[in-house]
């Protein structure tokens, strides 16, 4: 078996990486392959709770790269996704005690067992971001549609690049497709056009993805939430099946109008 | 109420146009800190360029991205020792 190490990343923070991870490696172990997930961000960790693993945390990275623990001892099993695996950061070490050549020879171990690794990236353009890219064959970035993110996303994909790392594709998270259409936020067309980036899959704005994540469950378990089904197409995507990008549409009931006018966010699509 | 409606309306324009407008040119800004890898890459391949048309001095004198107000200039000057006769392809 031969793995592929695709690392998630955005450069800003508090876009939605995590959660991303998360989700798209549930994904892909709900369509019956070996994922494992890797949380890089030492220090601050969070990829453990955001899937509700974090009561089960007894070894880390750190402990699997310096040899404190064999693989499979630092490797936590997921609670819904048997076929799913999370390695946490270490939280009480800093992000310069790991190198980029130990992170690669992991995942290069890794893939000689699973279908897919993800690497969670820290925030930001330093060492940490710069070992977590090291191993990776593919790329993602994650951002919303605000100008702060898609300039981050920016810096990001032009270092992604200079590494090798030739077509990132990119995910818009938070999408509000009402707002879109009254021309109060820039749409995918117009985010992809600046960037000039292949499109991975955009995700909606959903209430039902901060209740799953309230509960450390993915929300692609949540049958009910369109961000859950977004990220289910995204997961094919990543597994080569040809799933077109389709245009959210915000929701035309009457509740919606009024809600609408009150400024209410109702969280929820027609489709996503 | 009417009133209500109209401010719900005409409160202000499309916002999506001015973050577009303004991240296209912050994007671009951003894009010209060229590495001075690139630099030296776009140098070697203008010289080529060049030397299909003339003879040229072996460095440019000045080469370098200049801005003045909202636009951006690639200036470069280099010195001509020799024409050829006619272009070649």
């Amino acid at each position: 078996m031969t793995g592929k190490t695709i690392v998630i990343t955005s450069g800003k923070g508090g876009v939605g990486k995590t959660t991303t991870t998360a989700n798209i490696g549930a994904g892909l172990a709900l369509r019956g392959h070996r994922v494992v997930v890797i949380d890089t961000d030492i220090g601050l960790r969070n990829l453990d709770v955001v899937m509700g693993l974090e009561n089960r945390i007894v070894f880390d990275l750190i402990d699997i790269i310096e040899g404190q623990c064999k693989m499979h001892q630092g490797m936590i099993r997921d609670r819904h996704n048997y076929e799913l695996y999370l390695i946490p950061a270490a939280q009480t070490r800093d992000k310069n005690c790991i190198e980029a050549e130990q992170l690669t020879a992991l995942c290069r171990s890794l893939e000689a067992e699973f279908d897919y690794i993800l690497i969670d990236c820290p925030a930001g353009i330093e060492q940490g971001f710069k070992n977590a890219i090291a191993p990776a064959h593919e790329a993602v970035i994650v951002t919303t549609p605000e100008v702060s993110a898609i300039r981050d996303a920016d810096r990001v994909i032009g270092l992604l690049e200079a590494q090798g790392l030739r077509r990132p594709r990119l995910i818009i998270n938070r999408y509000r497709p009402g707002m879109v259409k009254r021309g109060d936020m820039m749409g995918q067309d117009d985010i992809v056009d600046l960037l000039a980036v292949d499109i991975l899959g955009v995700v909606p704005a959903d209430d039902r993805l901060i209740l799953a994540t309230n509960q450390g469950v993915p929300v692609i378990h949540d049958r009910r939430a369109p961000s859950g089904a977004a990220f289910s197409r995204i997961a094919a995507r990543i597994d080569g099946e040809d799933v077109p990008i389709m245009n959210l549409e915000p929701r035309n009931g009457v509740m919606d109008k009024i809600c609408a006018i009150m400024g209410i966010n109702r969280g929820a699509y027609s489709h996503a | 109420m009417r009133d209500l409606l109209r401010w719900v309306v005409t409160r202000r324009e499309n916002t999506k146009t001015a973050a577009h407008d303004r991240l296209r040119l912050a994007l671009m800004r951003d894009r010209m800190d060229l590495s001075p890898e690139i630099v030296d890459a776009l140098k070697r391949d203008i010289l080529v360029a060049i030397s299909r048309y003339m003879v040229v001095g072996d460095d440019f004198q000045e080469f370098g991205i200049r801005r003045l107000d909202e636009s951006a200039f690639l200036v470069s000057n280099i010195r001509i020792k020799e024409m050829h006769r006619a272009p070649a392809n």
